[in-house]
């Protein structure tokens, strides 16, 4: 295996240890009741996509779905 | 080499099991190869297992498939089939790695499964020797064809593609084409996997039957595979020759006139080019047949076997005839579809029947009748008509069609060389002595 390929795949692993650690992180909330099951399915379909976006338009998604968050404002700073 | 075809790891590999797995999860091409390669018997590992089930069951509902989704659903670790990370490169040569330790496993234990039969000592040699080639052929077979267990989706894909098929092939035929235009519009011509039993009492034809289906087959370049147990080399030569150049076997014995001897060439020509193996070593048992045919399969794929004839074949094991002779068309039904090819068996019948002949002239008939899909029975009623005596009008009884239901058919007799003809065919003009 190549170096390249090597850090694709190491890279492929991070991604998928960190979309777990955040859908877990969320569910926790969920169970606290922090927010809501729609706003828990509607971070998870985010997470599956994490893919997609770069990490600015990650948190524009995040903020579609928390409109209060803290984050919104965190991006405005950016 | 892909790593892993090592001695240490011949068996299973728990992280490659994972890899397949966790790779499909990521990418959605990857998982139709997953889908259409390997299947639940590839894995080993618990986490694997349960993990290719749950794909297969959301693969088949057309849901979402993710980590994410999985880690929610089923309580299984994620984080372990996360850290064994995703296969990118080489993914076809991984999921063959799968497929060859499945084999190597079922390899392994069947060869334990005959170790144990050897200890039977209520077993004879015979019997232990059929049980274990049994075992190795299931073995070899199923890895060939892979597909032998189908879920209720198959099924009914399955039904659907064959009800389709039919539908869009009324009037035609579905099987190999036996040459005889009204035995192909009853039949729908020899299925794969069918055991079709050819039943006539003694010199009504039965031999001459076969021969001239298998020349018909042959001629649509069908690979034949025949088994004579009663005439050798010479005669089948002679009467297939007979066959194809219309001059009678009986001119044979005289000096051949010059355009007799010209049609016999043509036909040495033809034939020479056709796919035809013969074995003529008498007293087979089925499970001779068995190893013969994988034998001749290896070589060229066999299209159709052909027995010639029951009565004179080892019979399988049985507490009395009837129960032997049931056992031998079993073992040839299963043999039929092992190697997905129409078996066409020749079956004796009492002389008793001669005049109206049926299945119940025949020893252990009931069992024969019951475990052959196609059943067909030579009668002529003209047999001793002296009017008839070159052209004969003779009937082929349908007395069986597994999925096409009885029928009697009409067919042309030509003694002299021992053809048959449909009777929608042109009439033969035969080559004898001037």
């Amino acid at each position: 295996m190549t170096n390249q390929y090597r850090s694709t795949a190491e890279s492929k692993k991070i991604d998928m240890k960190l979309a777990l650690q955040f859908k877990r992180e969320y569910k926790r909330v969920m169970e606290e009741g922090g927010i809501t099951a729609e706003e828990y399915k509607q971070v998870c379909e985010l997470i599956e996509d994490l893919g997609k976006y770069d990490s600015q338009e990650f948190g524009e998604k995040l903020v579609e779905i928390f409109p209060d968050s803290p984050v919104k404002e965190l991006i405005e700073n950016e | 080499m892909f790593p892993g075809t090592s001695n240490k790891s011949i068996y299973k590999n728990v992280k490659y099991e994972r890899q397949a797995v966790i790779t499909a999860i990521n990418d959605e091409m990857k998982l139709d190869k997953l889908m259409e390669t390997v299947d639940s018997e590839c894995f080993t590992d618990d986490l694997a297992l349960k993990t290719f089930k749950w794909i297969k069951k959301k693969y088949n509902q057309d849901e979402k498939i993710s980590l994410l989704r999985l880690d929610d659903e089923e309580e299984i670790n994620a984080d372990k089939l996360a850290d064994v990370g995703v296969q990118e490169f080489e993914y076809d040569s991984l999921l063959e790695l799968l497929l060859k330790f499945k084999n190597r496993r079922e390899l392994f234990q069947g060869a334990k499964e005959i170790v144990e039969l050897t200890k039977d000592t209520e077993l004879s040699i015979e019997e232990l020797k059929n049980k274990a080639q049994d075992k190795i052929f299931k073995l070899t077979s199923s890895q060939a064809q892979s597909k032998n267990r189908y879920d209720m989706e198959d099924v009914l894909n399955e039904f659907f593609g064959n009800v389709s098929e039919i539908q869009n092939s009324k009037n035609k035929i579905t099987g190999l084409s036996t040459g005889f235009p009204s035995l192909d519009s009853k039949l729908k011509g020899l299925h794969p996997g069918h055991l079709f039993t050819i039943a006539a009492p003694t010199h009504f034809g039965k031999t001459s039957f076969m021969l001239q289906l298998a020349l018909n087959m042959i001629k649509q370049e069908y690979h034949i595979a025949m088994f004579s147990l009663e005439m050798d080399v010479v005669e089948i030569g002679r009467k297939l020759v007979s066959l194809d150049s219309k001059v009678p076997t009986s001119d044979y014995l005289q000096k051949l006139e010059e355009y007799q001897r010209k049609n016999m060439n043509a036909s040495l020509d033809r034939l020479m080019e056709l796919n035809f193996t013969l074995s003529d070593k008498r007293n087979l048992s089925p499970t001779d047949i068995r190893a013969k045919c994988r034998k001749i399969a290896r070589q060229k794929e066999i299209d159709v076997v052909m027995i010639d004839y029951l009565q004179n074949m080892k019979y399988a094991y049985g507490e009395n005839d009837n129960k032997r002779i049931g056992n031998t068309c079993l073992e040839l039904r299963n043999l039929a579809g092992e190697l997905n090819v129409p078996i066409v068996l020749v079956s004796q019948m009492s002389r008793s029947g001669k005049d109206n002949p049926s299945m119940h002239n025949t020893r252990g008939s009931g069992r024969i009748e019951e475990i052959s899909d196609e059943v067909l029975i030579i009668n002529r009623p003209n047999k001793d008509n002296e009017n008839m005596k070159k052209r004969e009008t003779a009937k082929i009884i349908i007395e069986k069609g597994r999925t096409t239901g009885g029928g009697v058919i009409t067919m042309d007799f030509y003694s002299e060389i021992q053809a048959w003809r449909d009777q929608y065919d042109e009439p033969i003009q035969i080559n004898s002595r001037k």
